[in-house]
């Protein structure tokens, strides 16, 4: 009896690959976006779908699955088909969440394909803020400990870990003020509500052309092109760096040539003159990273930040 | 020379097509409930990257403009909100076509509408920096009075039982805690349930309760399914005294929907929420608010769309999206190669002026369009209750579903339709619901978030003079309609 | 018959304290700044208060509003549109989008009396629209 099953089992694998394998892909392939239509994860992944489906011959449609800091597209990925067919945006949130406590959210848990672009952090001020660069403006805020407010995106985002590392580094006691996004918060520098903001480059680029705010370091491994005069932390003397990115995964055990198909679309997507022109215009720094390399950058980003969240008190699961 | 050129630029047969067709798609979009604006923006967005910077932002400006106009259709007709920013054209603009008079609302809100985003453009070519200036004057401090001023018009909208509204009001602001807590990010009321750590989406409770709960309670209420739709859409424009008596409304909402509109982060529900309320005030016919008064119709249509103009005038000026939709576009104008700020208007005025010009004839295209569509929209008037009821519930639920495509939606819409039904069965007014989910989070945030701040001062709220005024105004619109109540009662006792 | 009023205080209240007793898990704020557990605290007085203010005003006006017999026709079709509706949303995502939604809408447009004829015509052609504008227009994940 159990010889048969094995047997029968074994005929129908052998029958459904040789199908498998005879073409790939023969349909539409869905990309699953975690953030809402029109943020930076939309974009690059809009952006990089249109261009692979033209090496992939069929369509990619991007599918916008919002809600709970994307864990719930995220799990969504996880736990599909694993026959190519569907592909998720993995943003930073991917190596924190399960920090967090949010969600059981772990890079391990899916094929990562690569990824595709870093957003380091930027500490930002207003023009006429009293700080000349960054040294001043931590000496300012540990001689006058919780009195400089740093406007973050809200309470464990990538944004306020940045900030929160900067003052755990330095030993500076900052007062962080969590705001819906990035958005209303660089509002609220602008009018003045707040001394600072740390988030990505390109979020306050429109300020700081129109006069109105102040770069005082990124916290990348190196400069941003959109401000190249504006030093790093490392640079000064602050061994911190902390950075967004996102690239794409598929869900784990997805046949090897099928993932090498879709790899392959994807860096020449990558690689695509709109993809390029797409980054300089958002202050987004292109960042690709091979599946398997991107996978141990994900981990080592993963126990990253759950050192600093549970050094921070962030962890939701006491 | 700039603005000349600009504006001539906007009428080659080309950039008018594309403008036409995104009014086109705006009016399908918009009165389609759980396709939004923003989402109507979003999808345009790639597809305008092929296209030179005046045709794909004249597809996009006329997209949006005319999606938030055509929120106003479905709600006049089937007691749904296309889009969030129409949700408080329902309480008059539904009551005035039950009362079979659907084709002066739905011309009320094409006019308007238009009146409401000329206005805006208006204010936007000609003191956007100003404007922008005091947008910025809004922190957490105001942002809380402005969220409690709001509050205030719970007893407004909650017409006769002024208890009953209050009592659903507070469950609202109950519901809308659950979810991180938007400063700790500690969970609330979760279960320890992922789907539940951004609390409900406001879309889908919205389109349940005035939706799907209007057609459960007439499907237990209706004696004569059997016919055919008995409503007439009546006459089909307003008559001049009726058109005199929106007059001043109009012009105070368009007021109102531009300054709301600046302020970033808020968006047209808030506005056209507080224009109604506004416009009642000053009314002379305070009664006939809620039951179908054409000048509460033309606030809230006058006010959703002057806030495009306003938000367009933050976003330009300052680079900061003044609502959902403008954050999308700026992502177009980045694509353009033309950031949003102040440095716009320096570097690329032509830029910026065409930009302004597709405002004002995005406006005058959706004014035929407008009340052509509205005359094939209202056509659904004439189908037989079993089809439209359907028609109402299938895209309630798949609208609903379709905004985040998160399942548990399905489950928020259905749960928000009975909801809805017993509400409205109970006389339970729905309006201060609304108030509640969208002001509930922003008072509580920008309250601790102002604490924060201040370091624990609350004198802060009385410190800053926009945050004393607006708490000041509450505070009257709390206490006014109580003495007037008791004076009432004194005039009926003597 | 039930006092709705009276019941849907006393509904209300229960679920109050439900939300009240929640809140006292919440870790409490810092200093002046108030915690997670303030506004939630805030909101339940006032709740309470409604609550027994609509009580009282129930028990003085006696007013019933649930008049509804199973026997009446209305009543049954409304209760059955709820459970279909129900039914529907609970097998989403089995079978064919278009399919269970010409066989809903169908079954529902029957029992609100319409022609059967008008009924398999306008089910069948709802879903398809509605498929086609939101799955395949506008990118919305059906089955």
């Amino acid at each position: 009896m159990r010889i048969w099953k094995v047997l029968l089992v074994g005929l129908l694998v052998l029958l459904l690959s040789t199908v498998a394998f005879a073409k790939f892909p023969e349909k539409q392939i869905t990309l699953i976006i975690q953030a809402a239509a029109g943020g930076a994860s939309d974009g690059v992944s809009r952006t990089i779908a249109a261009e692979a489906q033209k090496y992939l011959g069929v369509p990619i449609v991007c599918i916008n699955k919002v809600g709970a800091s994307g864990a719930i597209a995220m799990d969504y990925v996880a736990k599909s088909k694993p026959d190519g067919y569907t592909i998720g945006y993995v943003p930073v949130e991917l190596s924190m969440l399960k920090a967090l406590g949010y969600a059981n959210i772990d890079p391990r848990n899916y094929d990562l394909i690569m990824r595709a672009n870093i957003l380091p952090a930027a500490v930002t001020v207003r023009k006429d803020a009293p700080w000349k660069d960054i040294k001043e403006f931590v000496a300012y805020a540990k001689e006058h400990p919780y009195e400089v407010t740093i406007g973050t995106s809200g309470a464990g985002s990538i944004w306020h870990i940045a900030g929160a590392a900067l003052g755990e580094k330095t030993g500076a006691k900052f007062t962080y003020v969590p705001f819906p996004g990035a958005a209303p918060s660089v509002a609220s520098l602008m009018g003045g509500h707040i001394a600072a903001v740390t988030c990505s480059p390109g979020e306050v680029l429109s300020g700081v052309q129109g006069g109105k705010l102040r770069v005082l370091a990124v916290m990348g491994e190196h400069r941003s092109p959109l401000y190249p005069d504006v030093p790093t932390l490392k640079e000064m003397g602050i061994d911190v760096v902390v950075m967004a990115w996102g690239g794409f995964a598929l869900p784990k055990g997805v046949p090897k040539d099928r993932y090498d198909i879709i790899a392959k679309a994807f860096k020449k997507a990558y690689d695509s003159e709109s993809f390029k022109k797409y980054c300089e215009s958002h202050g987004i720094e292109p960042g690709y990273l091979p599946g398997d390399e991107f996978m141990k950058f994900a981990i080592s980003q993963m126990e990253l930040y759950t050192d600093l969240i549970n050094k921070l008190g962030l962890n939701k699961k006491k | 020379m700039d603005v000349l050129h600009a504006i001539l630029s906007i009428f080659q047969p080309a950039t008018f097509t594309y403008l036409t067709l995104g009014v086109l798609l705006g009016v399908f979009v918009g009165a389609m409930p759980g396709l939004t604006a923003t989402l109507a923006v979003a999808i345009l967005t790639p597809l305008t990257f092929w296209l030179p910077p005046s045709q794909g932002l004249a597809m996009l400006i006329g997209v949006y403009n005319s999606a938030i106009f055509a929120g106003g259709i479905s709600a006049i007709l089937i007691n749904t909100p296309g889009t969030p920013a129409s949700i408080a054209t329902t309480w008059d603009g539904y009551t005035l076509s039950k009362k079979g008079m659907a084709g002066i609302a739905l011309s009320i809100n094409s006019i308007y509408s238009v009146f409401g985003g000329l206005f805006s453009s208006v204010i936007l070519a000609l003191i956007s920096f100003p404007l922008a200036e005091f947008a910025l004057k809004f922190g957490p401090s105001e942002y809380f009075a402005l969220a409690i001023f709001g509050l205030s018009m719970m007893v407004s909208v909650s017409g006769k039982s002024i208890v009953k509204g209050l009592l659903v009001g507070v469950m609202g602001l109950a519901l809308a805690t659950v979810g991180l807590d938007p400063m700790l990010s500690y969970p609330r009321y979760t279960f320890g349930k992922t789907e539940l750590l951004n609390g409900f989406s406001f879309i889908p409770i919205m389109i349940g309760l005035f939706g799907l709960g209007e057609v459960f309670f007439q499907v237990f209420e209706s004696h004569d399914v059997k016919s055919v739709f008995t409503r007439t859409i009546g006459r089909l424009f307003p008559t001049l005294e009726q058109i005199k008596r929106m007059n001043i409304p109009a012009l105070l909402s368009a007021v109102i929907g531009v300054v709301i509109g600046a302020i970033p982060g808020t968006g047209g529900d808030i506005a056209s929420i507080i224009a109604w309320d506004q416009a009642k005030r000053i009314s002379k016919h305070k009664e006939e608010f809620g039951k179908g008064s054409v000048e509460g119709l033309a606030a809230t249509c006058v006010a959703n769309n002057a806030v495009i103009g306003g938000a367009m005038t933050t976003m330009l000026t300052l680079g900061l999206p003044g609502d959902a939709p403008t954050a999308v576009l700026i992502g177009a104008l980045m694509m353009y190669g033309h950031p949003p700020g102040p440095a716009l208007f320096r570097d690329y005025p032509d830029f910026v002026w065409t930009i302004i010009g597709l405002m004002f004839v995005a406006n005058l295209v959706i004014l035929p369009i407008g009340i052509l569509g509205s005359r094939i929209y209202a056509k659904t008037l004439t189908l037989s209750k079993p089809i439209l009821w359907s028609i109402i519930i299938i895209f309630s639920i798949i609208g609903s579903y379709g905004v985040n495509n998160n399942p548990m939606d399905l489950w928020v819409v259905f749960i928000a339709g009975v909801f809805g039904f017993i509400f409205r069965k109970l006389e339970f007014p729905l309006g201060p619901v609304i108030l509640a989910l969208i002001l509930g989070p922003m008072a509580e945030s920008n309250l601790r978030r102002a604490l924060i701040i201040s370091h624990g001062r609350w004198s802060v709220f009385v410190t800053h003079p926009i945050s004393l005024i607006l708490l000041s105004l509450s505070a009257l619109a709390l206490i006014l309609p109580l003495l007037r109540r008791k004076k009432e009662m004194k005039k009926n006792g003597a | 018959m039930l006092n709705a009023d009276v019941v849907f205080s006393l509904i209300s209240f229960a679920v109050a304290l439900w939300y009240y007793i929640e809140s006292l898990k919440f870790p409490p704020g810092v200093g002046n700044v108030p915690g997670p557990a303030f506004y939630p605290q805030l909101i339940f007085y006032v709740w309470v208060l409604l609550s027994l203010i609509l009580f009282i005003s129930g028990i003085k006006k006696r007013k019933t509003y649930f008049s509804y017999k199973l026997s009446d026709p209305r009543t049954k079709r409304g209760v059955l549109v709820i459970i279909l509706t129900f039914l529907y949303l609970f097998l989403w995502g089995h079978g064919r989008f278009v399919l269970n939604t010409t066989i809903y809408l169908g079954i529902v447009m029957l029992i609100l009396g319409e022609k059967i004829v008008q009924t398999i015509i306008a089910s069948l052609a709802i879903s398809i629209f509605v498929y086609y504008v939101f799955n395949k227009l506008f990118n919305v994940l059906l089955f």
